[in-house]
């Protein structure tokens, strides 16, 4: 394959817009990356999915080497990451037996009713509630042996505290999440936030923060697996991936810094989009 | 402050920035720049050189001659390797600091990415 100078600039471009979006929302940027790849640059669906799993590793280390605002609860992120690779395993085995398309056409579905039920949400901070004394200004914790923290906000200035509530119901959409993409070959990040947030109840920010930690580990689960089959190409995913790494660290910064209520709309915005590409795909209206 | 759970026992809060989390965020540092520099250069030396783009695999590392291939490849598993050195240092940390229940989580973690890299590479 050829690529000449423009197109280079593009798929940096690309990467930029992919990384921002992708940590503002916690939900990596394949969801933009894979289309745009098939859709503008002619890429085979394998090759532009290989590339969107470094980018979304790419993605999820930008947004780690932020994480000084404690926003993301690794225990939480690693205590899910579990079941979600163990779906993903799943969904490998029963790939065969399922039609895909049957299956994108109900989650397609399902994204919709969410994105709209995150509209009509309040823009309230899930179970947490507001406390009055943490260390200071970026200053977070954690408790041990347990799934919840502390943090403070960086759009009101407010401390807060959570903790995780209906954890099983969360880890089996986590599950169902890392089922999904071995059998869909997407991201889980969209169904993860939606779940942290309106499940169990943690901020959305925290949500959002905890599942870019955890998209990096879902992809390299997969991104392996194309690479070994002889689906990666360097020189094409290295100006996605450079914006990602780029583009990840301003959507992690402008993370702290929103307000809950930006945060909806947009993560609503990309549940919309996911859910009309899911529902076309499976219409056979788009590849 | 001290929090309590749901049956009143006080909780033992540790800073985010304490043992583990804080060595996971200069490893992601240090993949995040260490990458970025390996794809920038790669990307450079392969646009002078020109010709097409190639699959490669990471065993390619080896018997590639092209310095900017081999950038490139460096850089992507430099990249692939930052979350799970991320994960083992949170387990080291943990582990020191007596989580054990998540130290065994990430050891769980750990231990399916290998298996699936396995399987995949199989």
């Amino acid at each position: 394959m050829t690529v000449t100078g423009p197109e280079m600039l593009a798929l940096l471009g690309l990467g930029l817009g992919a990384g921002v979006l992708g940590a503002l929302v916690g939900i990596g940027g394949g969801v933009v990356i894979v289309p745009a790849l098939l859709l503008v640059f002619g890429f085979d669906v394998r090759i532009a999915v290989a590339i969107s799993l470094l980018a979304v590793v790419g993605t999820s280390v930008a947004a780690g080497s932020l994480n000084q605002t404690g926003l993301a609860n690794l225990r939480i992120g690693l205590s899910l990451e579990l079941v979600t690779i163990l779906g993903g395993i799943a969904g490998g085995l029963v790939a065969t037996a399922i039609a895909p398309h049957l299956l994108g056409a109900a989650l397609g579905v399902l994204l919709g009713v969410t994105a709209v039920l995150l509209l009509r949400g309040r823009d309230g901070e899930g179970q947490a509630t507001e406390i009055e004394d943490v260390p200071s200004e970026d200053e977070a914790s954690q408790e041990i042996g347990h799934l919840g923290g502390t943090y403070r906000d960086g759009h009101s200035g407010v401390a807060i505290a959570y903790e995780a509530e209906r954890v099983p119901a969360t880890s089996a959409i986590a599950f169902g999440a890392g089922a999904l993409s071995g059998l869909l070959g997407v991201g889980g990040g969209f169904l993860k936030v939606p779940a942290m947030n309106m499940v169990m109840g943690l901020p959305l920010k925290v949500a959002a923060a905890t599942s870019s930690f955890m998209v990096g580990i879902t992809a390299l689960a997969s991104l392996f697996i194309y690479i070994a089959r002889g689906y990666f190409y360097p020189y094409l995913a290295a100006p996605v991936v450079v914006g990602v790494l780029v583009g990840g660290i301003s959507g992690a910064r402008l993370q702290h810094r929103s307000s809950p209520r930006v945060l909806r709309l947009v993560l609503a915005a990309v549940l919309a989009l996911v859910a009309v590409q899911l529902l076309l795909r499976a219409m056979g209206l788009a590849s | 402050v001290i929090r309590q759970d749901r049956s009143g026992r006080a909780m033992a809060a540790v800073p985010v920035d304490g043992d583990g989390e804080r060595v996971a965020q200069w490893i992601m540092r240090g993949g995040l720049v260490v990458s970025l520099a390996l794809l920038l250069a790669g990307t450079a030396i392969r646009a002078l050189a020109g010709g097409p783009a190639e699959a490669m695999r990471f065993t390619a590392l080896v018997g590639s001659s092209d310095p900017g291939d081999r950038a490139l490849l460096l850089g992507a598993l430099v990249l692939a390797l930052t979350p799970m050195a991320q994960v083992a240092s949170l387990l080291i940390g943990w582990a020191r600091e007596r989580d054990y229940r998540f130290a065994i989580v990430a050891a769980g973690v750990i231990m399916l990415l290998i298996l699936g890299a396995v399987l995949g590479g199989g």
